[in-house]
């Protein structure tokens, strides 16, 4: 799910425990986020897992935090 | 004077005295408290500051292009001593006490800020799902207030396309200039990561923050872009190399990709895409169909900016504040956004290295030309996994690898805007320009305006 586009499939299935977010973090969220929230964890091991199929390989390093764009040669 | 003028009328204009900076102030900030509110683009009005600056442009000679103009940021963009509040009702008492870089570099040509302008809260961070994931309420579109703005840029899109503004400022992550600037009908410029500094604007994701402008034509944006561009040694992602956006060399050859046109339902943005490129071929562009390598880039971007969102907002994540979001699933989605695996963020920069290989494509061509979405604005009170469902979208490496693109209207459908984008190897923010600027000598569609924002009551001089 893209954060600044709206895109939908994120909420698909809930099953993430809400356990681990802290517990002052969940204190203070409603009910509505709460349920959201447990979407939300699923979303995240949904990713975990999507990207867990798509192996790098293991010589690859991290792109430079400030460097991501390439420097390439222009035509 | 319209308060549709160019940027280059409005220039002449002041420099001929035929109207003075403090007269397009009172114009544009007339029109902002009425037009620009009432649709819900405004976070804060800055009168009394724009008539100092207004006085000081008019008592002094025009120096720049920009002398004199009024403008609007949006207000992720730091303003000294003027409220900045991310959108969020979550930093409702927000005052920095120094300006954004591009806000500085604007002021130093002589550029007039009129008001800071809405945004989707905290630049749509934490995953947003209703337009009204904002301060102000939903931002609704210069054409329909039925459609949306759009954002994350929302009131930047709105002001400009209803004439509020001259020009604007937005920031996009991931889609959120060329967004606002399709649904409102705009020509908006996201430059290459690292050609703006970031210098005072909100982070949301530092290795793919941009910060560009949205206008009404590709020759305001390259006004605007040349005044805001350049190396800050407050910004250590900045480029040293220097903008150039003279044209060069042979026509670019304009790569198409395979479109979904069909599959989501969308005669009219195929009809109008279409059309564009004949426009574009009888000037003599070529064009050669191209693709991406077939690589997972929308995930390693919703990693990255999950990850770097939640480490750049942890403070107010775990704040009380966090629940004053507008949007309820911003709210889950910031707090789970905290559980983002080390291994996951990890993958996505190591899976960045191996996009690069999607810089093959400019083997074939010099740039791309696509939709920016394959319908025109969304509805405003419907949520998003209901109304993008065949919005398409540009699902390639563009942002992931910071790559420009500029946006602007290439049709209509039902009466409102349809955007085309051309995205352009990182650093060739020239060949867009290039483009997008041939395109709009040969077409109106820039050029149109929203009934609405014709109407004379809105204009004061």
């Amino acid at each position: 799910m893209l954060t600044l586009l709206p895109v939908p499939g994120f909420a698909q299935s809930s099953g993430a425990s809400i356990e681990v977010v802290e517990k002052q973090l969940k204190a203070k969220l409603s009910d509505d986020a709460k349920k959201l929230l447990s979407t939300s964890l699923a979303g995240l091991n949904q990713v975990s897992a999507a990207r867990q199929r798509f192996a790098l390989p293991e010589n690859s390093e991290p792109a430079t935090i400030f460097r991501a764009v390439p420097a390439r040669k222009l035509t | 004077m319209s308060p549709f003028a160019s940027i280059r009328e409005l220039a002449d204009a002041i420099r001929w005295k035929k109207v003075s900076s403090v007269e397009l102030t009172t114009m544009f900030v007339k029109r902002l408290e009425s037009l620009g509110k009432s649709h819900r683009a405004v976070a804060e009005m800055t009168e009394e500051h724009a008539m100092e600056q207004a006085r000081q442009a008019d008592n002094s000679p025009a120096r720049t292009m920009l002398h004199g103009i009024p403008f609007g940021v949006k207000d992720l963009l730091a303003t000294k001593g003027i409220p900045t509040r991310w959108g969020s009702p979550g930093h409702a008492d927000q005052v920095f006490d120094y300006d954004a870089t591009a806000v500085r570099r604007l002021y130093e040509h002589g550029g007039v800020l009129v008001a800071k302008l809405e945004m989707i809260e905290l630049a749509g961070g934490g995953n947003y799902n209703v337009a009204n994931a904002s301060r102000m309420g939903p931002c609704a579109s210069a054409w329909d207030r039925k459609r949306w703005a759009g954002g994350s840029s929302s009131g930047s899109g709105a002001a400009t396309a209803l004439g509020c503004v001259p020009y604007s400022l937005g920031s996009e992550t991931s889609g959120s200039i060329t967004c606002p600037s399709a649904f409102n009908g705009c020509t908006g410029f996201r430059p290459t990561y690292g050609r703006v500094s970031r210098h005072g604007a909100m982070a949301l994701c530092w290795t793919m923050d941009k910060i560009g402008p949205i206008c009404r034509s590709a020759e305001d944006c390259a006004i605007v872009l040349e005044a805001i561009a350049g190396q800050d040694s407050a910004d250590p992602s900045t480029l040293a190399q220097r903008l150039d956006l003279r044209p060069r060399g042979r026509r670019p050859r304009i790569g198409l990709l395979k479109e979904r046109f069909r599959e989501n339902n969308a005669a009219d943005c195929e009809k109008a895409y279409q059309d564009a490129l004949d426009v574009l071929r009888k000037m003599g562009y070529e064009t050669v169909e191209v693709a991406y390598p077939a690589l997972p880039y929308g995930l390693a971007v919703e990693i990255i900016v999950n990850a770097e969102g939640a480490s750049a907002h942890e403070n107010f994540i775990r704040s009380e504040r966090l629940t004053m979001l507008a949007d309820v699933n911003q709210v889950a989605g910031f707090a789970a956004s905290l559980e983002t695996k080390a291994t996951d963020y990890l993958w996505a920069l190591r899976f960045r290295n191996e996009a690069l290989k999607a810089n093959a494509i400019w083997d074939q061509c010099d740039c791309i030309f696509t939709p920016v979405f394959y319908h025109a604005a969304v509805a405003i009170d419907k949520p998003f996994d209901q109304t993008f469902r065949n919005m398409g979208g540009d699902g390639g490496p563009a942002n992931l690898l910071g790559w420009p693109a500029i946006a602007f209207p290439i049709g209509f459908e039902d009466g409102a805007p349809l955007g085309g984008q051309i995205i352009a190897p990182a650093y060739r923010e020239d060949v867009c320009l290039r483009v997008a600027r041939d395109f709009q000598f040969e077409t109106d569609f820039h050029l149109r305006r929203p009934a609405e924002a014709k109407l004379d009551r809105w204009s004061t001089t």
